[in-house]
């Protein structure tokens, strides 16, 4: 019994990268696990800055993980009744004053989603980061206290949004605090920052995201998750083209 | 004032208030400032528009009004026909009225609404009366009273179909569409026919081959196949610096038989709502708009009616003040001479506008 003991306080004490020597693609593997859920609804505030100015949007959806659907309508009043569906890498918008859907696609796709930080590709990134990324553990660091790995993902193939990115991941959440993202020619694209973590039962999920295309002069988007809650009910046929008219 | 219009003002009134309803108000206020330069005068022309739009949703049906009124004001004020001259007079239109239920079935409406087939953008050829605002290419497009039925066929395919009954001001028209997602492309089928003793029939699609492409080819006919005509765009948009500089360009193709232009005149080239028949031969649609954020962004749209080689050139530059206000400045100018649809003889030498709009 007292061996059980000083084994636990052993592990409790030493640093979190010798109590197991994970591997990248073993981080990785945790990170992806983090997004399994099958259905999601949230409600959330999209602030986009550029120098002293701001612009607010507002906006609730629904998500849900198998075929990768999701489901977003616009409740701020410039933008009041903008609904977006994705079905898997396929978007649309609906647009209620012309009460008309319009497919969104081919370099359109590089646009700013409401002239945000937030491009519509960043949007259609679906699959798991193990399944399109080499990873790379690189030397970990801290970020607001707090002990991260630091992983690098190199794309397997040429069709990605990013060729590389770098990640650093919280050793205790499994949950990346920050992200930087990368162009092939290695210029660096955007930088995410996740914070506000807050544990929804088993689950950790970051209720505060900020996002600065480098591209853009002082511009930043912060979107912040107001409700958010998993595995409950979606409206039937929402993830429609159907459902866009309603 | 049009036949529809008391009924379409009862219906956004009284519907609400007899269903006790949760009404969500929303809408608009614009005002643009016209000057049109004549030969030897600059003419000024106010235009105040309010749009009020009255919705509610609920999981079994829907009500939707845009309701709009305008303050027109100016020496540039061209009064409708059988007004008095004046200087100011306010009318009001009413675009979209309608009830939609969702059955079993599929989605009814009944009301005014927009027929949306075919492709959104300046040419769509199975629009009945093809009509842009050269100020403002997403103007609300003037829907018809229709009843129109739509019903999926899986999460993107889908059939709709209208009747729209006689009026003083239009035909009876009815048309039926088929549309799926095809791997990247949008497609559909879309057929109609109208009481001009007019048929249609023809294809569309819209989607991605690296460069965004559209395209859509439709045949119309009189009822005896005596007359048979083609219309037919093709378009396509790129866009550099990741897309914060997008160009666009869409060619229309319209073997119909040519009827007078409608609008030509000096002060309806800017104005709120401008119906201008692209019926010539060959028209050209090219557009570059830069935007590097949210806040600003600039372009230039040209029309060219490359059968009388005139042309229209509109840069436009829009700020976003705040959340909700928007101040644009924009000119077009005139190419055309003699008596070509875009010249300086039926628009005037130029004319600029000043907007400024807030959302509700």
């Amino acid at each position: 019994m007292r061996h059980v003991i000083t084994l636990s306080l052993l592990l409790y004490l030493l640093p979190a990268h010798s109590r197991a020597a994970e591997t990248a693609s073993d981080i990785i593997r945790k990170v992806d696990g983090n997004q399994v859920f099958s259905t999601e609804t949230f409600k959330a505030k999209m602030v986009i800055a550029k120098d002293k100015r701001t612009l607010t949007k507002t906006f609730y959806g629904y998500g849900q993980k198998q075929d990768m659907k999701s489901f977003m309508e616009f409740t701020n009043p410039e933008d009041k009744g903008v609904k977006y569906l994705k079905l898997d890498d396929e978007l649309w918008i609906y647009f209620p004053d012309a009460d008309d859907v319009m497919k969104i696609s081919g370099h359109m796709l590089r646009q700013g989603m409401m002239g945000s930080d937030i491009s519509y590709e960043d949007m259609l990134e679906n699959d798991s980061i193990e399944e399109k990324y080499d990873s790379r553990l690189l030397e970990d660091k801290q970020v607001d206290g707090r002990e991260c790995y630091v992983v690098e993902l190199q794309a397997k193939k040429p069709d990605v949004t990013y060729d590389k990115q770098v990640i650093v991941v919280d050793k205790v959440w499994y949950i990346p605090l920050e992200i930087e993202l990368y162009a092939r020619g290695g210029r660096l694209l955007k930088t995410m920052k996740q914070s506000e973590v807050q544990k929804l039962g088993e689950r950790f999920v970051p209720m505060r995201i900020t996002i600065r295309d480098m591209r853009r002069r002082n511009s930043q988007t912060v979107v912040t998750f107001e409700e958010i809650a998993f595995d409950g009910k979606v409206p039937a046929k929402v993830f429609t083209k159907g459902y866009l008219k309603r | 004032m049009r036949r529809w219009f008391i009924p379409g003002v009862a219906l956004t009134l009284f519907l609400p208030m007899v269903s006790h309803a949760k009404i969500d108000l929303s809408g608009a206020v614009r005002n643009d400032a016209v000057f049109y330069g004549a030969d030897e005068q600059t003419l000024f022309l106010n235009i105040l528009e309010n749009k009020l739009i009255l919705q509610r949703s609920t999981k079994d049906w829907k009500f939707y009004s845009d309701l709009r009124f305008y303050l027109y004001y100016g020496e540039g004020v061209e009064t409708p026909a059988g007004w008095p001259e004046e200087l100011e007079y306010i009318t009001a239109s009413l675009p979209r009225a309608f009830v939609r239920y969702y059955s079993n079935i599929g989605d009814f409406t009944l009301g005014k609404t927009y027929v949306n087939f075919g492709i959104m953008g300046p040419f769509n050829i199975f629009e009945l009366d093809p009509n842009v605002n050269f100020s403002d290419l997403n103007y609300t497009k003037e829907g018809v009273v229709a009843i129109t039925y739509e019903a999926p066929l899986g999460d993107v395919s889908g059939v709709k179909a209208y009747v729209s009954p006689e009026s003083r001001d239009t035909d009876m028209s009815a048309g039926a569409s088929v549309y799926t997602n095809w791997g990247a492309f949008d497609v559909g089928l879309v057929t109609g026919r109208t009481g001009r003793d007019l048929n249609f029939a023809g294809v569309y699609f819209k989607g991605d081959a690296e460069v965004e492409l559209q395209g859509a080819c439709a045949i119309w006919a009189d009822d005896a196949f005596a007359e048979c005509h083609v219309k037919a765009i093709a378009g396509a948009d790129y866009g550099l610096f990741d897309t914060q500089l997008l160009f666009s360009v869409q060619y229309l193709y319209n073997d119909c038989p040519v009827r007078p232009a409608a609008g030509g005149t000096s002060t309806t080239v800017l104005s709120t709502a401008v119906s201008t028949g692209f019926s010539d031969r060959h028209y050209l649609y090219a557009s570059a708009a830069y935007t590097p954020d949210e806040f600003f962004r600039a372009g230039v749209d040209a029309f060219v009616n490359a059968a009388d080689n005139s042309c229209l050139i509109v840069p436009a530059a829009t700020w976003v003040l705040a959340d909700g206000l928007n101040l644009t400045l924009l000119a077009a100018w005139p190419t055309g001479t003699g008596d070509t649809q875009f010249s300086k003889a039926a628009i005037g030498n130029y004319a600029a506008l000043v907007r400024v709009e807030a959302a509700l």
